[in-house]
């Protein structure tokens, strides 16, 4: 029997022995059957600055987690091994939820990311994991694109304090052309982690040609501060030519500056770039006071001055601290 | 025999005219098969295996930062 899989806007059409877009929900005698549950690909101890993510427990190791599998296929993915392979092709530990957060207490982390690949869809497992991380007294973050459907997004949200969501573009033909998907969905997503009460950050890889012009950026800035809010983090990151798309060049740093200064013109108070090496620009400074409340190099935090969540002069820093 | 442009028009028209129709009387039957699922099963549940290779836990691993971006 053919099933609908409703998880996500592809509302893929499984036929028997087939999966649906994303590779891993996949139609067994009928039943539709989340294949990588309990089985992830990668599991490794970040520093959570590397996802990125700022705002939140700097300088915190988080066990980080993805299985097989992503519903959106970009062309310039950069995990793309794990992300567009079928799970027969991807070797897999044998991890349930209570086993992995009994790892992460024994490694003496604070918190758990589902990141790397797309944790929307093996959305089952994050579930779970979210669930019984947060029995343990485990903090939990997403690192998505996004790209869900409502009511499922609401079920998980209740059990994660944290999302890193990538909005590629402000752009319905970028999200149609480069990734095969729209971007309502997204939008929405960031509204309502917002809503929930989610720390939420904001990634976009700023890619030439397709998504760096100063109106693209003005519009992606403009929509942040009016939907999201003034408070919300925004990561411009380099892009690298991958995957399917290596016939573009690196983004200039000079193009990520711009971005960085429009964004900030428009009135967002934490703008950072990443994946390239440039002074001032990943540490976090007070917007009432600019004064320097934490430096970072690399995924290191040299300093971190807050007291609190709090800038010396008594201005409150949007993030989870402790 | 060839056919004048006017003809292949029709033809054209026609064949687009069947394809709808086709289209009109098949989805119903076709929806009439497929269930709609929201809560797939979980492996632990019901015992699927993982279709890929498996590979041992190695905790070293484990504590050394991903090359993966993210």
């Amino acid at each position: 029997m053919t099933v609908q899989c409703d998880l996500c806007p592809k509302a893929c059409i499984i036929a028997p022995g087939q999966s649906g877009e994303c590779r891993i929900r996949v139609n067994i005698d009928g039943r539709l059957v989340a294949v990588s549950y309990g089985h992830p690909c990668a599991v490794h101890l970040d520093p959570v600055e590397k996802k990125p993510i700022f705002h939140f427990l700097p300088g915190t190791d988080i066990l980080s987690i993805a299985t097989v599998g992503c519903n959106l296929h970009c062309l310039n993915c950069q995990n793309w091994e794990i992300s567009q392979e079928n799970p027969e092709n991807v070797a897999a530990q044998e991890l349930l939820p209570e086993q992995l957060i009994a790892l992460a207490q024994k490694f003496g982390c604070q918190s758990m990311a589902y990141t790397y690949t797309e944790p929307l869809v093996f959305y089952e497992y994050t579930l779970a994991c979210s669930m019984k991380a947060r029995e343990a007294g485990l903090r939990n973050i997403l690192v998505t694109a996004g790209y869900l459907n409502e009511e499922p997004l609401r079920r998980l949200f209740a059990y994660v304090d944290g999302a890193q969501i990538d909005i590629k573009a402000m752009s319905e033909s970028f999200y149609q052309d480069v990734c095969d998907a729209s971007l309502g969905p997204v939008l929405n997503a960031c509204v309502l982690a917002k809503e929930m009460g989610l720390l939420l950050e904001v990634t976009n890889l700023v890619i030439p040609t397709l998504n760096d012009s100063e109106a693209d950026l003005r519009r992606l800035t403009r929509w942040i501060v009016s939907h999201l809010g003034a408070d919300t983090p925004l990561h411009f990151s380099r892009f690298h030519p991958q995957y399917r798309m290596q016939n573009l060049p690196p983004t200039p740093a000079e193009i990520l500056q711009l971005a960085r200064t429009i964004a900030q013109e428009e009135g967002l108070h934490y703008v950072y770039i990443g994946n390239l090496s440039l002074p001032d620009a990943e540490n976090t400074y007070c917007p009432e006071c600019n004064a320097l409340l934490i430096e970072r190099r690399g995924f290191t935090v040299i300093n971190n001055n807050l007291k609190d969540g709090k800038c010396f002069c008594g201005k409150e820093i949007y993030g989870l601290w402790q | 025999m060839f056919l004048r442009k006017r003809d292949l028009r029709v033809v054209a028209v026609s064949r687009r005219m069947f394809l709808s129709l086709s289209a009109l009387l098949l989805v119903p039957l076709r929806k009439k098969k497929m269930r709609a699922l929201s809560q797939p099963l979980q492996r632990s549940d019901t015992g699927y295996p993982y279709p890929g290779p498996i590979k041992r836990i190695d905790e070293q691993e484990m504590k050394r930062p991903s090359t993966w971006a993210g």
